[in-house]
């Protein structure tokens, strides 16, 4: 039986040389490959164009040489490079945990008066447990500060009172002592001169309260002259001090 | 033959180990992924090479493609092949490499138009036997792209589907890359053999007797 001489029309032509690639290559289905065979049984160019394809495929998969390339050396390759891309990643890990280490012994050598032992090693941090020792230490600091600042606020506004028995260095003078309480009327100046009028000089004030300490020669009636001072305008308290026996005859 | 070896029109060959031995390695087993590169460096070398043609660009690219593996390999999420999800890779690593070395060279696509492709031209260009040559002179011609298409084609016997899975378009634009590629792969040849030819129907004139 010999072949049609009919050509095929050229737009089968157009869809089987779209073909003819994949029919080449093997990936055909096997509708479109009885397409493909039926057509080029009877068309000789496009006969020619899959001959052609053959031999470009041929060509394309023939052994370029006899000499094949151990995967080895690659191998060893790439597990320096994995082995390097661990270390780095791993190394910026460590870099994040030491700044937070020394974050944190900073924390602590300050709560501590800086008697803190500087560390320096590389070692791995327990993450959940350093945050929680960080903010137990800063909690600790925090309370330690709180409390020094209401005691010393205390401090200043509490009251200062003397009393007889107090260390009072005017008690180591000679002659007799008399205290005198001033409203705010009395400044210093007039109070020098209260004490001049009554024989007497300001051993030591004025206190916060303006309450001075006038010391009289021993001779003095000094009953007499806390009388006499009681009876003066803006004093609000004359008392004798009155001291020990003991301290009499020293 | 074992199924790690080169199949170039079965790649399917060993997707079931393949795909065990990428669960392992997703899981940082380095053996597994010493299996898996044993058995993929051999296929990445011969396509590599093919364009390339430099043995030390070559390994680059495989290992720059098995380095992706090895960190990517939890990403893969089974939607192909891992062959075809390997070659992907592969595919585009050495398309940026064909691209930094581009030589497109117009001038003899141009002269080739001047040669009808008459089935006496393509029996004497299969004839030939520089034809082998040629091919790869040819195909060094073709834009990245076209040629990136036939080498999967024709090197690795990939179906026009696995092509267009691994270059990531549709299969309209693989048809018309191969098309085309082919189209002007074919121009080329015939431009290369023209001069060939000539010579041979020059001769022929010369030898023939005078009317």
């Amino acid at each position: 039986m010999s072949p049609t001489l009919t050509p095929p029309e050229a737009r089968d032509c157009k869809s089987i040389e779209d073909l003819l690639a994949w029919y080449a290559n093997g990936t055909l289905g096997v509708a479109d490959r009885a397409v493909v065979e039926a057509h080029v049984e009877g068309c000789t160019a496009c006969r020619t164009t899959l001959a052609l394809e053959r031999r470009i495929v041929e060509n394309m998969r023939a052994p370029r040489d006899n000499v094949e390339q151990s995967p080895h050396a690659g191998w060893q390759k790439l597990v320096a490079r994995m082995d390097a891309h661990e270390s780095s990643k791993i190394s910026a890990e460590e870099d994040v945990t030491e700044t937070f280490a020394a974050q944190n012994a900073a924390t602590t050598a300050v709560a501590s008066g800086g008697n803190a032992p500087a560390r320096n090693s590389r070692r791995r941090v327990n993450w959940p447990a350093a945050l929680g020792a960080a903010v137990a230490v800063q909690a600790a600091a925090i309370a330690v500060l709180t409390v020094a600042l209401v005691r010393h606020r205390q401090m200043q506004e509490a009251p200062l009172f003397h009393t007889v028995a107090d260390a009072d260095p005017t008690l180591a003078l000679h002659g007799r002592l008399v205290r005198i309480a001033f409203d705010s009327a009395v400044v210093e100046t007039a109070a020098h001169g209260i004490a001049g009028e009554a024989g007497g000089k300001i051993a030591s004030g004025p206190s916060p309260q303006n309450v001075y300490t006038f010391v009289f020669p021993d001779s003095v009636d000094v009953d007499q002259k806390v009388s006499t001072l009681r009876r003066r305008a803006h004093v609000l308290l004359v008392e004798p001090v009155i001291l020990g026996e003991q301290s009499h005859t020293e | 033959m074992t199924s790690l070896d080169f199949h170039p029109e079965s790649p399917s060959s060993g997707a079931v180990d393949d795909l065990a031995l990428l669960n392992r390695v997703s899981q940082g087993d380095r053996d597994a992924f010493r299996r898996l590169y044993s058995h993929y460096h051999r296929r990445l070398h011969r396509f590599l090479m093919r364009l390339t043609r430099e043995r030390p660009l070559t390994e680059e690219i495989i290992n720059d493609t098995m380095m992706v593996v090895w960190q990517h390999a939890a990403d893969f999420r089974g939607a192909s092949r891992v062959s075809t999800w390997i070659l992907g890779i592969a595919y585009r690593r050495a398309l940026k490499t064909l691209e930094r070395s581009r030589n497109t060279s117009a001038q003899d696509v141009i002269v080739a138009a001047a040669f009808a492709p008459d089935g006496a031209m393509l029996d004497a260009l299969m004839q030939s036997a520089e034809l082998h040559d040629w091919i790869d002179s040819a195909l060094s011609k073709l834009s990245p792209e076209h040629r990136m298409v036939i080498e999967l084609a024709y090197f690795l016997g990939l179906s026009c589907e696995e092509i267009s899975e691994i270059v990531g378009c549709p299969l309209g634009t693989v048809k018309t890359r191969m098309f085309y590629g082919r189209e002007r792969l074919r121009q080329v040849l015939l431009t290369l053999a023209a001069p060939r030819r000539l010579a041979e129907s020059s001769a022929t004139a010369a030898g023939s007797p005078l009317p």
